[in-house]
């Protein structure tokens, strides 16, 4: 590493933003990689939102910093901590909550088996943060034992995005919480995130509902091809004409607006 | 009769219905692995152990005494820690490299035959008991007759069902297992480690072969086929009551045990091991899934 930036021998400092991450290459099968040298940082007091087009390895960039990936290098730290070689549930251990696009929850385990198992980490007080949890969700409250696999689109992503509140992360990482939601749904969702973030979790969210989850954001960075494409305020990416053109879907033939372009040399 | 038999199919099918339901493989080894915790029983109480101090005296009206508890509980020992050095050796790293449902088939039918082989050169072809001499039936109502053995084999089955139950849906480690079931990145994504929970479950599914074994040594001869000859049953048994289940498991166990023994009274006993398949065949055109299998 020649970048002057990346010197690990400095102690962490109050200025240490919650996520850095330098080099990040990722994928799945060795020799392919799907994100090339991302470099990222998110502080505390951040909700910073992924956009990009299918494919650009938005998720990946979260499957990577979260370590679930087979192949990962680059280097990771967590408030100022060098987590660089931590799998995902060490990762989850460190603070990071992460909940991935599907599948997000365990569909034949109750409500509560749910949480138990978000919390598994957790020794004595599990019931405490359960507790604390369902304040936050009070719909979750009505009926512990219900089957996840029963629960609607939304309360399943409330479900979701609780169990990953249960060991108390200082980052929480959504992929896509949104997707196939009502709009009614989606603001919850989005209240529900803002809410989480003013208590002092920073946000980490990639979306295809890219300007509604821009709104919600300070920080918007764009993916392209398994590259960061661009990176600035989501006031200034809302503001912008190309990427509304490009990845919003505003502009003349984008009528649906959920057809992003294709990057060039997508597969 | 069918329903010792049963009882004991019920508890193997157990251990393959756990292996299968929380690690995606069929473990095609699991007879044989039997048959290696029947024999370190049949080491323990024959006449080596004799001489080693352990034949010890009948409890009761039981055929065995603590000689074979001593056996039943090196037999876990020994088996539990077979099956996770074969994880540790082997399945850990086919499923690392991404081998699927066959290959894991193919590489566990191997060790079964290696086991079956391992166990026929040490011992030969012939068969052994555990405690030789005719043990009475006693008679509980008129026409009814059982071997004490017999209520004991029913009622330790009836206990081990109890345990896993108990296991799986009250316990911090049973939930994590049926989380691991379930959606294993997000069981990782959760803080779990599921190589330990493998390891947990591996260690489970050993611990029901050598419990399976012991108990159909009680009951039967002992040969060095002994627990492959039930592979097939326990795998129907396992289907039947809906892969995963372990309660459908127990009934499954039964259901094929007793329909195996019933089914001699109208046809040739050649013709019994095709029962099972019958019954589940039948099960599973009305119920694709099993008696107990998931909605999902």
């Amino acid at each position: 590493m020649t970048d002057p930036s990346s010197n690990n021998a400095q102690p962490a400092q109050a200025s240490e933003p919650l996520v850095r991450i330098r080099g990040l290459t990722a994928g799945y099968v060795s020799g392919i990689d799907i994100i090339h040298d991302i470099d990222l940082e998110l502080t505390a007091d951040e909700i910073v939102t992924i956009i990009g087009p299918n494919g650009a390895g938005k998720s990946t960039l979260m499957k990577g910093l979260m370590g679930a990936l087979p192949y990962v290098t680059g280097e990771r730290y967590l408030a100022g901590q060098n987590v660089s070689d931590l799998d995902a549930p060490r990762m989850v251990a460190a603070g990071v909550g992460y909940v991935p696009q599907r599948e997000n929850v365990f569909a034949s385990l109750s409500i509560r088996e749910n949480l138990e198992m978000g919390g598994y980490r957790r020794r004595g007080d599990l019931e405490q943060r359960i507790e604390e949890v369902l304040d936050m969700f009070p719909a979750l409250r009505e009926r512990p034992r219900e089957r996840a696999s029963r629960l609607s689109g939304g309360q399943r992503q409330m479900l979701a995005i609780a169990r990953a509140l249960m060991l108390d992360p200082q980052l929480l990482c959504l992929d896509e919480p949104t997707a196939s939601l009502s709009p009614a749904a989606r603001v919850e969702i989005f209240e529900r995130v803002s809410g989480i973030h003013a208590a002092g979790v920073g946000v980490l969210l990639v979306e295809q509902n890219a300007t509604e989850a821009l709104g919600w954001s300070d920080r918007g960075v764009v993916m392209v091809n398994g590259e960061k494409a661009l990176e600035t305020s989501a006031e200034e990416m809302l503001a912008s004409g190309d990427v509304g053109r490009l990845f919003l879907g505003r502009g003349e033939n984008t009528d649906d607006p959920d057809q992003t372009p294709a990057a060039p040399g997508e597969a | 009769m069918g329903w010792i038999v049963g009882s004991i199919i019920a508890v193997g099918a157990v251990g393959v219905t756990l292996v299968y339901g929380i690690l995606g493989v069929g473990d095609f080894s699991f007879g044989d692995t039997m048959t290696v915790g029947m024999f370190v029983v049949l080491f323990v109480v024959s006449a080596e152990g004799a001489n080693l101090g352990f034949a010890g005296g009948d409890f009761g009206p039981l055929s065995f005494g603590w000689g074979l508890v001593v056996g039943a509980l090196l037999a876990i020992t020994l088996v539990v820690g077979l099956v996770l050095l074969l994880e540790v050796l082997v399945y850990r790293r086919l499923r690392r490299r991404g081998g699927g449902f066959f290959v894991f088939a193919i590489a566990s039918l191997g060790i079964g035959i290696m086991l079956r082989a391992l166990i026929q050169l040490i011992w030969g072809p012939g068969n052994f008991r555990f405690a030789p001499g005719i043990h009475k039936a006693i008679e509980i109502t008129e026409g009814v007759r059982i071997k004490p053995d017999q209520i004991f084999l029913i009622g330790l089955t009836l206990l081990i069902g109890l345990g896993v139950y108990l296991l799986l849906y009250r316990t911090r480690f049973g939930k994590a297992m049926r989380a691991t079931a379930d959606n294993p990145d997000l069981a990782e994504a959760s803080g779990i480690h599921t190589d330990r929970v493998r390891l947990g479950t591996w260690a489970l599914g050993g611990l029901m072969a050598a419990l399976a074994g012991v108990m159909l040594g009680i009951q039967t001869e002992v040969r060095f086929d002994s627990g492959f000859v039930l592979l097939l049953p326990l795998f129907a048994a396992a289907i039947l009551g809906g892969i995963g289940s372990p309660g459908g498991a127990i009934l499954g166990g039964l259901v094929v045990g007793i329909g195996q023994e019933v089914s001699t009274r109208w046809i040739d006993t050649g013709f019994k091991p095709a029962i099972p398949f019958i019954i589940v065949t039948a099960v599973l055109l009305l119920r694709p899934r099993g008696l107990f299998g998931r909605d999902t």
